[in-house]
């Protein structure tokens, strides 16, 4: 399969060299966001799934440099598995090759959109599209196609211009619809795994908005 | 009338089958709570097991208001039964030991007297309930702490600890004119039926018909908001997202209506039946 989408995009690509070069709007925004050391948040959690009623949630995040970002809340909070990588980080842990598809529009901007491509197994994404703001360097949504979780779109907002880190954003997922009838949970109900296993995928999403506190850089 | 009302609560705390109800309420907590601490990570695993994909979870939902959840679901089937047996029993075991004609050879009115019985069935029906909801709220929050509710009510609704408790509290109090319905119900039966073994045949033989009845949906609103089997679950309305403080009173004004009249049966058919 990934043999197959190389190909195709090799066959689609103006240069197989520029193709397998990095980008370079991409390297300045991965170096702008390794310009971060550390820093700290609050988060407010507001999922959008339309078999899910929760309240807006609070968290606490701190992120440092090399380590994986630490999330701390005093309610259950339902945290996405994507999105709160800030720095995509987790999108150049493994080795990759870029594709720049040039410019294009989001939402009546101007942006640049580069595909990030892994270029072994062990990466857990597929392929992840990346669109940026060229005269800020800010990303403005990511499309990330998991093996196992299928398609997340991430989108950010920022408090303004010269921001590295964004004030929102928006994670859309798909999810299945839960049918979990259990009687002793709730009325008219019964388990029923296979029922659930049939449910159809719908679109759901949580908004995160962040204020940030003792931000460190290089 | 206050003397009968005292004599006869004096006898249902004189008997042990009140002691084996008390006994029955702990028993289905423990047995609740006993099930939730080994299976209750696993079936919150298959409710939440679609969102596990797009989501990791950090807390502890097997926690006391889950727990108080659990217990809450008894009003279902549990805590009824354990009422209708013991409440039945009131009337029933006076006509098997003719304590009945006993009472009545006394200046005692047959109305009073039945009166006090459902007063007195009344009044039991809350002692239960009160120890019920006060070892519950108790128990869980020592053994499981404090946390967010999950629910399952037209999808998956979370609940803050707060917000959890103010609705669990609302529910037992919603949920607790049920259990006085099925308490009235089941002096009713005894004064039917009098014998101890029939009454309890045919009060969990109501359960189950009222229980399955619930299912059912008609056309008419009007008949669904008059059908008595469908009043007896506003309780459960208290865990909508938005709770219809509406439904709710419509549904438990009109379930007062049916305890009345059913009552009002009882006391009808005590008063007109001799008492041999």
């Amino acid at each position: 399969m990934k043999s197959t989408l190389l190909f195709i995009l090799t066959l689609l690509s103006p240069s197989l060299l520029s193709s397998q070069e990095i980008d370079p709007i991409l390297v300045s925004v991965k170096e702008r966001a390794d310009s971060i050391i550390s820093f700290q948040a609050s988060v407010q959690m507001e999922v959008d799934i339309s078999f899910v009623n929760m309240p807006v949630k609070e968290a606490e995040i701190w992120f440092t440099k090399g380590a994986p970002i630490s999330i701390s809340s005093e309610d259950f909070v339902m945290i996405p598995k994507r999105g709160l990588d800030f720095t995509l980080n987790e999108l150049y842990r493994y080795p990759f090759m870029t594709l720049s598809l040039g410019r294009v529009q989001l939402e009546g901007r101007d942006c640049h959109l580069v595909k990030i491509i892994p270029t072994t197994d062990a990466s857990d994404y597929s392929i992840a599209s990346v669109w940026i703001a060229p005269e800020t360097l800010q990303v403005l949504k990511t499309q990330i196609s998991t093996k196992k979780n299928g398609v997340y779109d991430i989108f950010y907002s920022y408090s303004g211009a010269q921001e590295i880190l964004p004030a929102v954003i928006k994670v859309a997922f798909e999810v299945s619809g839960v049918k979990i009838p259990l009687r002793f949970l709730g009325r008219d109900t019964q388990i029923d795994k296979g029922k659930k296993a049939d449910s159809a995928q719908e679109r759901g999403a949580i908004y995160l908005r962040i204020a940030y506190s003792g931000l460190t850089r290089k | 009338m206050r003397n009968l009302i005292r004599t006869e609560l004096f006898k249902i705390f004189r008997q042990r089958k009140t002691y084996y109800a008390i006994a029955a309420v702990f028993v289905l907590e423990a047995f609740i709570m006993v099930s939730a601490y080994f299976q209750g990570r696993e079936f919150l695993d298959v409710f939440l097991e679609n969102l596990r994909e797009s989501f990791e979870f950090q807390g502890n939902l097997l926690n006391g208001n889950l727990i108080i959840y659990l217990v809450l679901n008894s009003f279902w089937f549990h805590i009824p039964l354990i009422l209708m047996i013991v409440v039945s029993g009131f009337l029933t075991t006076e006509y098997k030991d003719r304590t009945v004609e006993a009472v009545l050879l006394q200046p005692v009115s047959k109305r009073n007297y039945i009166i006090s019985k459902y007063i007195a069935a009344l009044v039991f029906t809350a002692f239960i309930l009160g120890i019920l909801i006060i070892s519950t709220f108790l128990l869980s929050y020592l053994f499981f702490g404090q946390g967010d509710l999950v629910v399952f009510l037209e999808g998956l609704s979370f609940y803050s600890a707060t917000e959890a408790f103010n609705r669990l509290m609302i529910a037992f109090l919603v949920g607790s004119l049920t259990m006085f319905f099925y308490a009235v119900v089941s002096i009713t039966l005894a004064v039917l039926f009098q014998e101890a073994t029939v009454t309890w045949i045919v009060a969990a033989l109501f359960l189950i018909g009222t229980t399955l009845l619930l299912r059912l949906e008609f056309d008419s609103e009007w008949v669904n908001s008059l059908f008595f089997p469908k009043l007896t679950d506003s309780w459960q309305y208290v865990f909508f997202s938005e709770i219809p403080y509406r439904t709710i009173l419509n549904k438990s004004l009109v379930l007062i209506g049916y305890t009345g009249l059913i009552a009002w049966i009882g006391i009808r058919v005590f008063q007109k039946r001799d008492i041999t």
